[in-house]
């Protein structure tokens, strides 16, 4: 199913294009290419849509992101409350994991919520992770001070991304 | 341990110095280079190397986020380079009478709002999009490595130095030098095909580079680009759909300029138009979001939005006095007109910025030449100062949307305050359209002497050593919309495909397949290679692993060649090179 809904995307693109290169288009032609590129996205939708319900019986795109944010709100609240904060950060920090795994997380998220819930709590989310690694950065610089300040902002955020995954679960 | 210090610093007059010094070098150096090669590059990357190193060496300073400014400023000021070169020289060309000063005023007001403009879009592409802005990213990771130790410094090092020496060794015809390896290789010719498939790779680790911190999205580029060069234009071709006068050569400039391009356009407009729609709600929850002063005693870090609404009435009433005065339009027309353009400009900075967030791309000359064939549809014929006017300022004004969101991403990435950059950048962006076109004034002015006739000749344009190739193409499209040849069919086809495959479940499809089928296949061959090669990195260890030291050697890869880029271009500037 999955390489037949690609494969009629490609072949109804490759026509459509060129269909659509003649001087004039030959419309007849290129509206055959659409409708083959039409029921390749729909097969693909519904082949992503029942992959994603098998995949959400066994795991759940909200849940994870709550562990990944829990994760950071630990990590922060640990790296704060530590006395040598800073190298404690950038010691132990993986700066490279949070954005990547809100990255491959956002598609599952959006199709499971819809958009208006994702943003709700992608919103605070995207602020706590700027505030993190401006926590990041002034540590590495050696402005401690402001570093703690970010680390104690995020944190913050975090919470407030968490409150909005809570309001959504109970939902 | 370094001492506990209080004020975190980001904008300081040594950071404005040294951002201001370097954009207009970077202006002065790329207007000419635009004007000679038609080309203009991304400064962001260089201006980041460059502004450490002046910042440490001389002001024995220098943290993430005030180099993040230097660049932020650098960029700003050049980056309005090819909405100018690309657009007015050709009022000089063909000899039009025209008032330099509401030109001037027009593309400043341009660069203003394309900045302004972007002041909501931020919110959605950054932390709701999470669009990846190669360059952006590139950037941050060239700040972070000097202070996120050696390993990653080193690397970054290597792949400058790799490609700087590539790109140096492909440079040697220019500086008097037997060729020892030529700047592209056409695998078509070795491989016997026929002339008319296009598989020329560019030797360009900067693509390379580019390619390989887009990720995935290069190989959907690397697709359009087949589609466009190896699909349709061999159809074509053998299929005998060609004008019978168009022979050689020019069947593959004729498909690329009335099939393909325009085609390639209008999936890039049509997937945009369905982007836009797909996330109004996130736009219309992040303008919501400007009117929460402060959460839980956390200010706003965004400039308000009403710097939107104020920058865009005073760009608009700048362009409507801009138009009324070059031309002897009526009050009407010329409002009709400064509407025109600044709807245009506000739709076009969304798909430039998307198209940049998805590819590094950013088609400016193709929409500045959308621009001015909608203004010519509202105006007579004979009043091009006007369309040409406005859409230099159009394509100011959207090379400084794509910049700003480029420079906002690596400010996400290394925690900047986004005000603070909106900002500096919102003060300097006026700065580059002066310098190019005072640039531009200087080199039409400085043309010779005719031995002959005693008569001044042109600083540039055709017959001259500087051929301006983007503003006579500008001229082209003009004569051809007045004559009527737009091929307005094939910018609906491709927008029927572009919004249709918006809906494939493959974020910015449409858009990512239509910029590359308008784009150059020899740039894209070696982009989608940097694609591939990043898909084998993550296969084998990791994402994790790619974002920490794939990133850093790729970043090194654009570095290199874009410094040297720059250098040559001083050179040629200097005349030291021809």
């Amino acid at each position: 199913m999955k390489i037949f809904s690609v494969f009629c995307i490609i072949i109804g693109t490759i026509g459509a294009a060129i269909t659509a290169s003649h001087i004039p288009p030959l419309w007849l032609e290129f509206g055959l290419f659409l409708i083959i590129i039409s029921i390749g996205i729909y097969l693909n939708r519904k082949n992503a849509s029942e992959k994603y319900l098998a995949k959400s019986n066994n795991v759940n795109p909200l849940i994870e992101f709550e562990i990944l944010i829990n994760d950071q709100i630990d990590q922060l609240t640990g790296f704060i409350k530590n006395e040598d904060v800073m190298n404690s950060l950038l010691d132990n920090y993986k700066i490279e994991h949070l954005y990547n795994q809100i990255d491959y997380l956002k598609v599952a998220l959006i199709n499971q919520l819809g958009m208006g819930k994702y943003i709700a709590i992608i919103s605070p989310c995207a602020r706590a992770e700027r505030l993190l690694y401006r926590g990041y950065s002034s540590a590495t610089d050696g402005y401690y001070e402001e570093a703690k300040q970010s680390l104690t902002q995020s944190l913050v955020f975090f919470k407030m991304t968490n409150e909005e995954i809570n309001k959504i679960k109970e939902v | 341990m370094k001492n506990d210090r209080t004020k975190y610093p980001e904008i300081t007059p040594q950071a404005i110095l040294v951002g201001f010094t370097i954009g207009l070098l970077m202006t002065a150096s790329f207007s000419y280079a635009a004007l000679l090669l038609g080309f203009s590059t991304n400064g962001s990357p260089v201006a980041a190397v460059l502004g450490w190193g002046i910042m440490r060496t001389i002001f024995k300073r220098g943290t993430i986020v005030e180099n993040n400014i230097v660049q932020t400023i650098a960029s700003g000021i050049n980056t309005a380079t090819s909405g100018v070169i690309f657009t007015l020289p050709i009022l000089l060309i063909r000899g039009v009478d025209f008032n330099i000063w509401w030109i001037v005023a027009a593309t400043v007001a341009g660069a203003i709002l394309g900045v302004g403009f972007i002041i909501p879009i931020r919110k959605q592409m950054l932390d709701i999009e999470r669009l990846r802005f190669p360059s952006g990213t590139a950037v941050a990771s060239i700040l972070r490595s000097p202070a996120e130790g050696i390993k990653k410094s080193r690397l970054l090092i290597y792949g400058a130095l790799i490609s700087a020496s590539v790109f140096f060794f492909t440079q040697f015809p220019k500086m008097g030098l037997p060729e020892i390896l030529s700047d592209s290789i056409d695998f078509g010719a070795l491989l016997n095909f026929p002339a008319y498939i296009n598989n020329v790779w560019a030797i360009s680790l900067l693509s390379l580079g580019i390619g390989f911190i887009s990720g995935r999205n290069g190989l959907f580029v690397l697709a359009g680009g087949i589609l466009a060069y190896w699909f349709i234009t061999p159809f074509v071709i053998s299929l005998g759909w060609i004008p019978e006068n168009i022979t050689g050569a020019g069947m593959t400039t004729f498909i690329h300029a009335q099939m393909t391009r325009p085609i390639g356009i209008g999936m890039l407009i049509g997937g945009s138009l369905m982007s836009i729609i797909f996330t109004l709600p996130a736009l219309k929850a992040t303008i919501k979001s400007f009117n929460i002063k402060s959460l839980n005693n956390v200010s706003s870090d965004e400039l308000p939005i009403k710097t939107l609404y104020i920058v865009t009435i005073a760009a608009f009433i700048l362009f409507f006095f801009a138009a009324w005065f070059t031309s002897s339009v009526s009050f009407v027309t010329a409002l009709i007109v400064s509407l025109v353009g600044t709807i245009w400009l506000m739709f076009a900075g969304i798909i430039i910025s998307q198209a940049t967030g998805m590819t590094d791309w950013t088609p400016i000359s193709g929409m500045s030449l959308l621009a001015v064939a909608i203004l010519m549809m509202f105006l007579p014929s004979d009043q091009i100062v006007t369309a040409v006017l406005i859409g230099a300022a159009v394509a100011v004004a959207i090379a400084e949307s794509a910049d700003m969101m480029q420079d906002l991403k690596t400010g996400y990435l290394v925690g900047s305050i986004p005000a603070k950059q909106q900002t500096v950048q919102l003060i300097v962006a006026g700065i580059g359209p002066i310098v190019s076109i005072a640039v531009m004034m200087l080199i039409w002015n400085s043309g010779a002497i005719d031995a002959v006739t005693g008569a001044k000749l042109p600083g540039f344009g055709p017959g001259t050593d500087v051929q301006a190739p983007q503003a006579v193409a500008l001229g082209a499209t003009i004569d051809s919309i007045i004559q009527g040849n737009v091929p307005g069919d094939k910018f609906l086809a491709g927008g029927i495909i572009g919004a249709l495959l918006s809906f494939s479940g493959i974020p910015g499809l449409g858009v990512i397949m239509g910029i590359a089928m308008y784009l150059s296949i020899k740039h894209i061959l070696p982009y989608g290679l940097g694609s591939i090669l990043n898909l084998i990195v993550v296969w084998k260890k990791g994402k994790d692993w790619s974002e920490k030291w794939g990133v850093p050697f790729a970043a090194g890869l654009i570095v290199g060649e874009a410094l040297l880029i720059i250098m040559f271009a001083f050179l040629t500037v200097s005349g030291v090179l021809e």
